[in-house]
């Protein structure tokens, strides 16, 4: 169970993250979370989860911008004192590492980690909610 | 000074039975002893009955560089490696450096053009020489430095870099010559300024400077800032380094040094001899260098010649205008050369994939810089930052290992290198030179 994640590389530069958002409003695409990452040397990454992720590469690529599209675990995390702590311990104990994590709508959290489907399966054992990709399009 | 007047101020008629006496014994020479001429030779339909007088050297085939990396590294030589006496090498197109050598006749020969072209410069008894051209494989540093040697002048070998040492030791020693690239020149003077030393109060006098093109707005703003006379010298590896030819104070051309190194001017297209004074391609027949001669090799760099007298220092030796341009897309990047198609080889080399790139040269600071800016495509795009950022080091590394210099390399979105036709744009040469 996952969602897709679009990695876009980017120039660090002026106006660039206006550009790709413009594009996506543009084409009545919701943006249902992001992160930025920044390399130091002139670019960066942008991580978009969006309610549309086909029409999104299409849009962007027909653009000219270099998307990668990846499988991510996104958890509902409840909106309270040690949610995401809780979350993390799950890992922390079975030994899964977190290689990224942001936060997108609705309490939502999105995480990188190597074996999806078994993060998944230890999550939902522990009473969390895991969404999928055709939650993620219709919330 | 003139340091050899009965070579530097010759009457035409003398210089031409020198040059053709020295070019039929040439071509002998390399007919007997290196196989690659012998084959050149009859497949342009020649032999040395042919080459009776100066005039007949047209009938010779040219040289290119690739001649020197198809034979790397000995296979142009006419002596065995272990008879010579030194061997140089520059860094080649496709990895494989260029690679030169000199017998002890031609390093001796070496010393009497560099001290010639020192001399005409303006050096006297009682000047220092501040060498800061590299020491090592290149050929600037040891040129200049043998130079010094045969005039009997004082010479620091300081080689590139260290500026503050340069500049103490500039006013420690009372230097009176700079030798290095033009573009070191304007830095050290700008280095100075940042110490609070003004440049114009220092010992130098002469500026001996070449190694990269440079233009006549370059020397007004050097002479300025050093209160010196600069002056353009030129040379290559493959003719002798250094000392090809120089400029003399009245700065009106660059002396060739013709007894030795015969000069012609071609159309590129063709290879036909153009007008004097017209523009064209700049060829050179080594008449009396031993290890590695060269009969008609292409320089690759535009200029025009005169044989008038000059006015100024009253030699006869042919002037070459300061050079125009270049006929293929090599580049000059802090005296070394770089041609396009090494950064393509590297980036080839890189998962296969070749991505577009882009070379913006820069003058900052008064040094060149050289970034390679590189297309992030598809084949070559990684989610993690990490990986790219080993992929951007991996990329600088490989392109500074093979062109010995330092680079910026900078990863790129697909769209922002500028095509025209269809053809990218491979390089921005924004110096004004």
């Amino acid at each position: 169970m996952s969602i897709v994640e679009l990695a876009v590389f980017m120039e660090d530069k002026v106006g660039r993250l206006y550009e790709i958002t413009k594009l996506l409003a543009d084409k009545g695409i919701n943006i249902r979370g992001f992160a930025v990452s920044d390399s130091g040397t002139g670019f960066g990454i942008l991580r978009v989860i969006t309610n549309d992720s086909k029409n999104t590469i299409n849009a962007l690529k027909e653009r000219g911008f270099v998307v990668h599209e990846k499988k991510v675990l996104c958890v509902r995390v409840p909106d309270e004192v040690g949610g995401i702590a809780k979350t993390l311990s799950i890992f922390q104990s079975h030994d899964i590492n977190v290689h990224e994590m942001y936060a997108i709508v609705n309490s939502l959290i999105v995480f990188h980690v190597d074996n999806i489907e078994d993060a998944a399966y230890l999550l939902k054992h522990e009473g969390m909610e895991v969404i999928n990709q055709k939650a993620i399009e219709q919330i | 000074m003139i340091w050899q007047e009965e070579f530097e101020c010759m009457s035409l008629d003398k210089l031409r039975d020198l040059q053709q006496k020295r070019l039929i014994e040439l071509v002998k020479r390399v007919w007997d002893k290196v196989p690659f001429y012998k084959k050149l030779f009859n497949e342009k339909g020649v032999s040395p009955a042919d080459i009776k007088s100066i005039d007949d050297i047209v009938k010779l085939p040219f040289t290119v560089k690739t001649d020197l990396r198809d034979n790397y590294p000995f296979g142009l030589f006419t002596c065995p490696v272990n008879e010579v006496n030194e061997i140089h090498a520059s860094s080649g197109t496709t990895g494989k450096p260029t690679v030169v050598a000199y017998t002890k006749n031609d390093i001796k020969l070496w010393s009497v053009v560099m001290g010639r072209s020192i001399a005409m410069a303006g050096a006297q008894r009682g000047d220092i020489i501040q060498n800061a051209y590299g020491y090592g494989l290149f050929t600037g540093g040891l040129g200049v430095h043998y130079g010094a040697l045969e005039l009997g002048l004082p010479v620091l070998p300081m080689s590139s870099g260290n500026t503050q040492k340069q500049l103490q030791l500039m006013h420690d020693f009372n230097t009176t010559i700079i030798t290095c690239t033009p573009s070191y020149a304007l830095f050290m003077a700008e280095e100075a300024m940042d110490r609070g030393i003004d440049p114009r109060k220092s010992p130098l006098r002469i500026g001996i400077l070449g190694a990269e093109p440079w233009s006549q707005q370059m020397r007004d703003k050097i002479e300025e800032l050093w209160n010196i006379t600069a002056l353009d010298i030129y040379g290559l590896s493959e003719i002798i380094g250094p000392g090809v030819a120089q400029e003399c104070p009245g700065k009106d051309g660059l002396h060739v040094f013709a007894d030795h190194f015969y000069p012609e001017i071609i159309d590129p297209r063709t290879g036909d001899p153009v007008e004097e004074g017209e523009d064209g391609e700049l060829v050179f027949t080594t008449l009396t260098k031993e290890a590695l001669p060269l009969i008609r090799y292409r320089t690759g760099d535009i200029t025009s010649i005169t044989y008038d007298k000059c006015n100024a220092c009253g030699r006869t030796l042919p002037r070459i205008s300061k050079l125009k341009g270049r006929t293929d897309d090599m580049l000059i990047v802090r005296g070394i050369n770089v041609f396009p198609s090494q950064i393509e080889s590297v980036l080839l080399d890189i998962k296969g994939a070749q991505p577009h790139y882009q070379l913006v040269i820069d003058r900052k600071h008064s040094l060149d810089t050289l970034e390679v800016q590189v297309e992030v495509n598809e084949d070559i795009f990684s989610d993690e930052i990490k990986k790219l950022e080993d992929l951007q080091q991996h990329i600088q590394r490989e392109i500074e290992a093979v062109l010995s210099l330092k680079v910026d390399v900078s990863l790129v979105e697909p769209r922002s290198l500028s095509r025209s036709m269809g053809k990218a744009k491979r390089v921005i040469d924004n110096r004004n030179i």
